[in-house]
């Protein structure tokens, strides 16, 4: 009884093993030849696309993971060297700027330099007044190539200040806007004469101008050549205010200078000429 | 040695100051710090060798600031006195009092400096400019601690002593009973 039941099932399996290939047999026979798929078909290239897709997509992903570890190294070499270059470049640009503004401004005070009467000198700023109450600046000349107390330092926008005391190599230079600074200036278009006191940051007062004198707001103010000190004519500033009061014989009058005096670097000694002068400036500078 | 030590300090940090520093943008103000130095000495140093050193930096001064010679040295002597006889009375070597210290010490110079100079030269129309002063004395509190660190380290190791881990500390209480 029990053979009976295993031939039966073994025969059952059979059968079904059977249609089974005979399905596919005739899926495969019945494909043969065509070019579309069929829904099985199709379903199963979902399925499997779907996980080619993920696979794929793993697969680029570590790949470019990978391949971009590698490029970094390649590129992290590469902007190393490129950044060096880069900043070899700027340095080299920047210099080049340094030298064209440092030729500009040299050019400029050469044209100032034989506009001027006198001999002058070159010289530079190596220091600057570290208080709050007075305006002075140390230059690289000094009694070594003649320059002297009293000697007048221009740029090419007018005038800067005097030298106040000289060692062998520097110089101390009072500004023209310090408060114990008092140059004899007169008015461009009218002549009328005044005197120039410094007044820090805020520029120039001109004083000693009588009130019934036409000065306006605009008006070029230049040295005026009293004293033996500033050459005539040097340009000082422009009036920037004028007030009168009531009371007092003498107009207010805020001169702008004509020299960003917070921006030195090249100026002109205006030099006196005396024997040593002449004696340095000719082995110096002919 | 240390009149030596701190006169070319003094004269390394003048130098900064007239040449370096000094190209900083005006609206940032321009840090002083010769001043603090100045305050050191006169707050830390002995009798005699303060009164030389600021004696020295002060000569120094004049020849590269304004047009009074012997401004400074007289300014800096009587802030050194000053302080030394402060000193007498008052805790002014505290790390908390540094600051202030400075400070004031900048106020009084400044007015010293004010007063002289109007007084020598009448004429001349000095203005007293708060916002500058007051810029001043902000970057001088920024700057006063490290300074008096760095200066301080400096005077430890010319006594030859191992400067303290960290001198910022407040020194410890002597009080016995205190953990």
């Amino acid at each position: 009884m029990r053979k009976k039941a295993q031939k039966t099932k073994q025969i059952r399996l059979y059968l079904f093993f059977g249609a089974f290939l005979t399905f596919i047999l005739i899926l495969i026979v019945s494909t043969v030849g065509r070019q579309e798929l069929n829904g099985p078909q199709k379903l199963g290239l979902d399925l499997i696309g779907n996980g080619q897709y993920i696979v794929t997509r793993l697969t680029s992903g570590v790949s470019n993971i990978w391949s971009d570890y590698i490029n970094l190294i390649n590129v992290r070499d590469e902007n190393k060297r490129l950044r060096a270059e880069l900043d070899k470049f700027k340095t080299t640009t920047i210099n080049y700027r340094e030298a064209l503004a440092t030729n500009v401004r040299l050019h400029k005070l050469l044209q100032v330099k034989d506009s001027l009467p006198a001999p002058t000198l070159t010289a530079q700023v190596v220091g600057r007044d570290p208080s709050l109450w007075f305006r002075t600046i140390i230059i690289d000349r000094g009694s070594s190539e003649g320059v002297e107390k009293g000697m007048p330092v221009v740029t090419v926008e007018g005038i800067v200040g005097q030298i106040i005391d000289a060692s062998p190599n520097y110089s101390k230079v009072l500004l023209a806007n310090d408060p114990n600074s008092a140059i004899d200036v007169i008015v461009q278009k009218n002549r009328t004469q005044g005197i120039l006191k410094g007044k820090g940051a805020k520029g120039y007062d001109l004083l000693y101008v009588l009130k019934n004198a036409d000065v306006t707001k605009g008006d070029t103010i230049v040295t005026a050549g009293l004293g033996d000190v500033f050459p005539k004519g040097l340009p000082v500033g422009t009036v920037s205010l004028v007030t009168k009061t009531r009371r007092g014989m003498f107009q207010n009058i805020e001169v702008q200078p004509a020299v960003d005096l917070s921006k030195l670097e090249f100026l002109l000694i205006i030099m006196h000429e005396n024997p040593l002068t002449e004696q340095n400036f000719d082995k110096k500078y002919h | 040695m240390p009149v030596i030590t701190f006169f070319l300090l003094g004269i390394l940090l003048l130098t900064l100051q007239t040449s370096l520093l000094i190209s900083l943008p005006e609206w940032l103000g321009r840090p002083d710090p010769l001043f603090v130095l100045i305050v050191f000495v006169a707050a830390r140093l002995e009798l005699v060798h303060g009164a030389i050193v600021l004696l020295l930096l002060g000569l120094v001064m004049d020849i590269f600031s304004g047009v009074f010679l012997g401004l400074y040295p007289i300014v800096y002597l009587l802030l050194f006195f000053g302080l030394q006889s402060l000193s007498k009375r008052l805790i002014i070597q505290e790390v908390a009092h540094q600051i202030p210290l400075v400070l004031t010490c900048y106020l009084f110079v400044n007015s010293l400096l004010f007063i002289i100079a109007t007084l020598l030269a009448p004429e001349n129309d000095l203005v007293w400019n708060w916002k500058k002063i007051l810029l001043q004395m902000l970057l001088l509190a920024v700057i006063s601690l490290p300074l008096f660190s760095l200066f301080h380290f400096a005077e430890q190791l010319l006594a030859k002593k191992k400067p303290p881990q960290r001198f910022l500390r407040r020194p410890k209480s002597k009080n016995a009973f205190r953990n």
